[in-house]
């Protein structure tokens, strides 16, 4: 018998009988779908729309946190602009932070925040400092200087210091490729440092400044009175040995005597302190070129300050969307291959129940 | 027929437009034979492949409305049902004989049924196992393309054939074996 004969044979098998016929037309017509069945997810086209969705709506969370976060970001860059603060720096400070000498330009640079907005160049300005009374004195300036200038200006900055009685605490200079920073820290006398900071400022266009005064008087003045009154006692506590005593009162004497004698030795060690800060001021020095000034803007414009604040949000939506991925991906990845294990062992075992009947 | 042509005529609105969805009845009444066919050929027992299609046809019901023309043939979904149930009569079945034989001795030889074919054809096909008389009922019986059998079968397009093909070439050497 030949393959087709056996084919043509095989699709000669009887259909289905009438009684199994009759069986089958008394089935009832299955009940219509509720209005409210969850429908058939077609994952295909589930993820067709999904994937350009989520992606959409990731983009526009991104540009609508940029739209809103970079106009407060572009104030924020304003704010920190190189620092001339007045007023009180802070609760529960002694320290006197005095209003700058500002130019009338200036104080129209100044916003309603405080903070002095990109001054055009100018003078230092300066800030007398007491001569009845203890100050701790503290300046910083911002000076813009020309590529050449830089190396001159910080030699000549350290020359100013010295010429005054002072001395250079530190100094750093960095003229990578021509984009020039220096910073100086300056010890100068506080009866010297109104006309240090003048000749300072004339080293370069002044960007900003910012002057600090402390009153150290009451500090120096209470340390004063603390170390005549141990003083004092220290006298009645010799006096007192020197009389008679009991060797029980006498030890205690002498510890006392101990006692305010190094609470003296510290008292006086602290007024000295006090007093050195209030003889040297310190002024800070900032030098830049106006190419590192330009390589580093100060402010952004509303549409670069946008595209950051969009582009950071991306990222951070990346960084959710990876970590999701190493927190879920491991769990998903695992009930797939369980599925998938139970999908083959059942198949396999359905083989095997065929190859056995 | 009339009741067939009033289920039909019934139908909802198709929900997608791309394919139409035919009534349960009109589907039972079109592919009735297929299924019997196939069962008829996995099982080789007119009785029980008509008791397998009735019950094939009952789960179809009650699992109709999840029923999805854009994923397959009403044929292939009925064949997948109906094999669905012959594997569960046949686990039924294989759990049964256990039980008996723990008890009693092995039963006298089956005689093969009356399936209406050759009684060398008849023979052959009982010599097969439930497998290729699977594929040899798909692909040849009720002539199902090689995609949608094996998917059916939830094997490869390539293994399917490459069991067809095994299948058709043991009958054949059977069959020249019984003349």
């Amino acid at each position: 018998m030949t393959s087709d004969a056996i084919l043509s044979e095989l699709r000669t098998l009887p259909g289905a009988p009438e009684s199994l016929r009759e069986r089958v037309r008394a089935l009832p017509e299955p009940k219509p779908r509720f209005s409210w069945a969850v429908p058939r997810i077609d994952v295909r086209r589930t993820l067709l729309i999904a994937a350009p969705a989520v992606l959409a709506l990731g983009f526009g969370a991104a540009a609508l946190h940029g739209l809103v976060d970079g106009t407060s970001t572009g104030s924020r860059s304003v704010a920190l602009e190189p620092a001339v603060t007045h007023g009180h720096s802070g609760a529960g400070s002694s320290a006197i932070t005095t209003t700058p000498v500002f130019s009338a330009h200036d104080r129209r640079a100044i916003g309603a925040n405080g903070f002095a907005a990109a001054p055009e160049a100018k003078d230092a300005t300066t800030l007398p400092p007491s001569t009845t009374r203890l100050n701790k004195y503290n300046a910083w300036l911002r000076l813009r200087v020309s590529d050449d200038r830089l190396a001159r200006s910080t030699t000549r900055a350290m020359q100013i210091a010295r010429g005054y009685g002072g001395y250079v605490a530190s100094v750093d200079m960095n003229t990578p490729s021509r984009r020039g920073t220096a910073f100086l820290v300056l010890r100068v006398p506080v009866t010297k440092v109104e006309d240090a900071v003048l000749r300072l400022g004339k080293l370069g266009d002044v960007a900003a400044q910012r002057v600090r005064i402390q009153d150290l008087t009451r500090q120096a003045n209470t340390l004063s009175r603390d170390i005549l009154r141990l003083r004092t006692t220290i006298v009645g506590l010799e006096r007192k040995l020197r009389g008679k005593l009991t060797a029980e009162e006498r030890l205690r004497v002498q510890y006392q005597l101990a006692e305010a004698k190094q609470q003296l030795a510290q008292k006086t060690k602290a007024r000295s302190a006090t007093v050195r800060e209030g003889t040297l001021a310190t002024v800070s020095l900032s030098f830049f070129t106006p190419k590192a000034a330009a390589a580093k803007p100060d402010r952004e414009s509303g549409l670069e300050s946008t595209l950051r604040s969009a582009g950071d949000f991306l990222l951070l939506e990346l960084s959710w969307l990876l970590y999701a991925l190493i927190v879920i991906g491991p769990i998903a990845l695992l009930a797939a291959a369980a599925v998938v294990a139970a999908r083959a062992a059942r198949r396999r075992s359905d083989e095997r129940m065929l190859e056995s009947a | 027929m009339d009741d067939v042509t009033a289920a039909t005529t019934s139908l909802p609105a198709q929900r997608f437009g791309a394919a139409r969805a035919p009534s349960f009845a009109e589907a039972a009444e079109r592919h009735l034979d297929d299924v019997y066919r196939y069962l008829l050929m996995l099982t080789r027992d007119h009785s029980l492949a008509e008791d397998l299609a009735a019950e094939t046809f009952e789960r179809a019901l009650r699992t109709w409305r999840r029923f999805d023309p854009r994923r397959s043939s009403p044929r292939t979904w009925l064949c997948t049902i109906a094999r669905s149930t012959a594997l569960d009569h046949f686990r039924a079945e294989k759990r049964r004989h256990r039980r008996e034989e723990a008890v009693s001795e092995a039963e006298g030889q089956f005689e093969p049924p009356d399936l209406g074919l050759s009684p060398a054809l008849e023979r052959a096909l009982a010599a097969l196992s439930a497998a290729d008389r699977e594929v040899v009922a798909l692909r040849v019986v009720l002539d199902l393309d090689a995609e949608s059998a094996s998917r059916l079968l939830g094997i490869s397009a390539t293994a399917c054939t490459t069991r067809l093909s095994r299948a058709l070439k043991r009958l054949e050497e059977l069959m020249s074996d019984d003349e």
